[in-house]
């Protein structure tokens, strides 16, 4: 049975329907109703009207078309943005519920792109299905209830860290640090919820507080020695010559080795910090490695260490001849330093011509250096645990060549050594012409 | 320098791996009448604790092999060593917090750089007041 309503939305939807086809057809049909015989005396004012009523209904067609292109340009675009924004972003409805989520979020959660995960408002996921920490998930959720609760344009940061088992940091922090910013994003209550992936930056804070740790160690040591052989010379403790001579000369040699730890730290600072002013130049690096083997010859005779040079005359490098003197010499000083009394140190200057570059070497015959050692030797401060009672050095010593070599001269840097057969520490400057590569 | 007779039979080891800080507190304290005996790195140090006759330990904490705290907590552990008291040399702003006091039992921190007569003070009253906790100590123990 048809009831009254729905015979009048029959009638309403016949009396629009005609409309519709009025509008479009309209032209067609009056023409074929009027007859040529009237045509002249009605038709005029109604063929006007008619015009105008098409051209006006073919400017609004085109204005809807242009509209709705704009429109869908502009979804297409955020869709996009939203698609390949490399933070992950949430969006959470009132109950603090995941209704969507771009692929960066959804690889947070460990979602794979491939699998077409559905996450809407039919299918929502929960914040801690989507970030696996529950802490984390129950600040956030109370700050996306603080921003609703405040209704538009109410914004949260938060901080937190993820567990990661990303395998790349083993036995190093493995966590993900996080910087959330909550917002509201519309009157239903929704949120939306960015995620920052901060972990470098922390990272990166925390290799500086570290750093300023081992300098401040590294610093004291010496001042002890220092104050405390002047307070015990002040206080007369040291009553002959000898003692005062040995602990004068404590003091003399620890203010050296304060200033040279001073000059490292601020020579690696000032490369780092890109303010250091290289004097560039041809530099011949075979008359460099000369020159610093026999600066240390008689500190190779005193160790009774036999301290050997090969050299290629004429190759040529452009580079800082100051600085590229300061890694050979210590590249050198530690094999004179670490090699056992009778041992050998080898210093080597050769062409590469693979990739057109110097080669330096300084290959030792000491104790080596253990497998799990060598990454890290170049690092600021590192010590190899078996040699740490040797060390007298500042400690930067390695990573200060580094600097030099790779972000002054973009060369390399390196070492190959097996435990028990010595060490090969190597680097390569960029040749600079074509006569200093071999024939 | 005048020996304090007193204090001849103490013996205070002294752990560092820096050679002139052994050096120089060694020499302060032979001066002031104790004896010394000395440790290159951490395990060396307790390898020497263990080997009896110690007053006290004055350690570094950054050392080689084992670290000052680590010491000071095998020491604290040890029935035959716990007695021993411990002075930690280390750099300034560094802080134990309570589970490593009970844990270490160290009795004082001090430091770098340090003062020799400071630390001798310091050593005299340490080895003072232990003498006489130890010897309350020993009425607990009986």
């Amino acid at each position: 049975m048809l009831d009254v309503t729905t015979i009048s939305g029959v009638a309403l939807a016949f009396v629009a329907g005609l409309a519709a086809a009025w509008m479009l057809f309209g032209i067609r049909i009056r023409r074929a109703c009027i007859s040529p015989g009237d045509a002249r005396g009605a038709t005029t004012p109604i063929r006007a009207l008619d015009e105008r009523l098409r051209r006006e209904l073919e400017a609004l067609s085109r204005e809807h078309v242009l509209a709705r292109r704009i429109v869908e340009e502009r979804i297409g675009r955020f869709e996009r943005m939203f698609a390949s924004f490399p933070d992950p972003i949430l969006v959470l409805d009132r109950h603090g519920d995941v209704v969507d989520a771009n692929p960066a979020a959804k690889a947070l959660a460990k979602i794979d792109a491939d699998d077409d995960v559905r996450i809407d408002a039919v299918s929502p996921r929960s914040l801690e299905d989507m970030i696996g920490n529950r802490t984390a998930v129950r600040d956030v959720l109370e700050h996306v209830r603080a921003v609703v609760a405040a209704g538009s344009e109410a914004v949260r940061n938060a901080e937190f860290e993820l567990d990661s088992d990303d395998p790349a940091g083993v036995g190093e922090e493995t966590s993900r640090a996080f910087e959330a910013v909550i917002r509201t994003l519309d009157e239903h209550g929704r949120a939306l919820l960015v995620l920052h992936d901060t972990t470098r930056e922390r990272d990166s804070s925390r290799l500086k507080s570290e750093f300023v740790a081992k300098a401040s160690h590294e610093l004291r040591t010496p001042l002890s020695s220092i104050h405390a052989s002047l307070e015990m010379l002040a206080d007369g403790d040291l009553q002959d010559h000898a003692q005062r001579a040995e602990f004068l000369d404590i003091a003399i040699e620890e203010t050296d080795r304060l200033a040279k730890l001073v000059n490292d730290m601020l020579d690696i600072s000032g490369i780092e910090a890109g303010v250091a002013r290289p004097r560039m130049t041809q530099v011949d690096l075979a008359e460099i490695a000369t020159d610093v083997v026999d600066g240390l010859r008689a500190a190779a005779d005193r160790r009774s260490v036999d301290l050997r040079l090969h050299v290629q005359p004429g190759l040529v490098v452009e580079g800082d001849p100051e600085m590229l003197s300061a890694v050979i010499g210590n590249l050198v000083g530690n094999g004179l330093k670490y090699v056992p009394e009778g041992e050998r140190v080898t210093v080597a200057v050769d062409a590469e011509d693979l990739t057109r570059s110097v080669v330096v070497t300084v290959t030792d015959t000491g104790l080596g250096i253990p497998p799990g050692d060598l990454d890290r030797v170049f690092d600021k401060f590192y010590r190899i645990k078996r040699y740490e009672r040797n060390a007298r050095g500042t400690g930067l010593g390695l990573n200060l060549c580094r600097n030099i070599v790779e972000q002054v001269h973009h060369g390399r840097i390196g070492v190959d050594s097996r435990l028990g057969e010595g060490a090969r520490f190597w680097f390569s400057v960029p040749a600079s012409h074509p006569a200093s590569m071999a024939a | 320098m005048n020996a304090d007779s007193e204090n001849r039979q103490r013996r205070i080891l002294v752990a560092d791996d820096e050679e002139y800080i052994v050096r120089v507190v060694s020499f302060k304290l032979e001066s002031a009448g104790y004896e010394v005996v000395e440790a290159i790195d951490g395990a060396d140090a307790w390898s020497k604790v263990r080997a009896g006759d110690i007053d006290l330990v004055l350690t570094d904490h950054q050392m080689p092999l084992m670290t000052g705290l680590e010491l000071a907590g095998r020491i604290a552990a040890d029935p035959a060593t716990r007695h021993i008291p411990v002075i930690m040399l280390t750099a300034r702003g560094f802080r134990l917090d309570a589970e490593e006091i009970v844990a270490s039992r160290i009795v004082e921190l001090i430091a770098k750089p340090f003062s020799p007569r400071g630390l001798l003070d310091r050593i005299r009253e340490t080895l003072d007041s232990t003498e006489r906790g130890g010897e309350r100590g020993g009425e607990r123990a009986a």
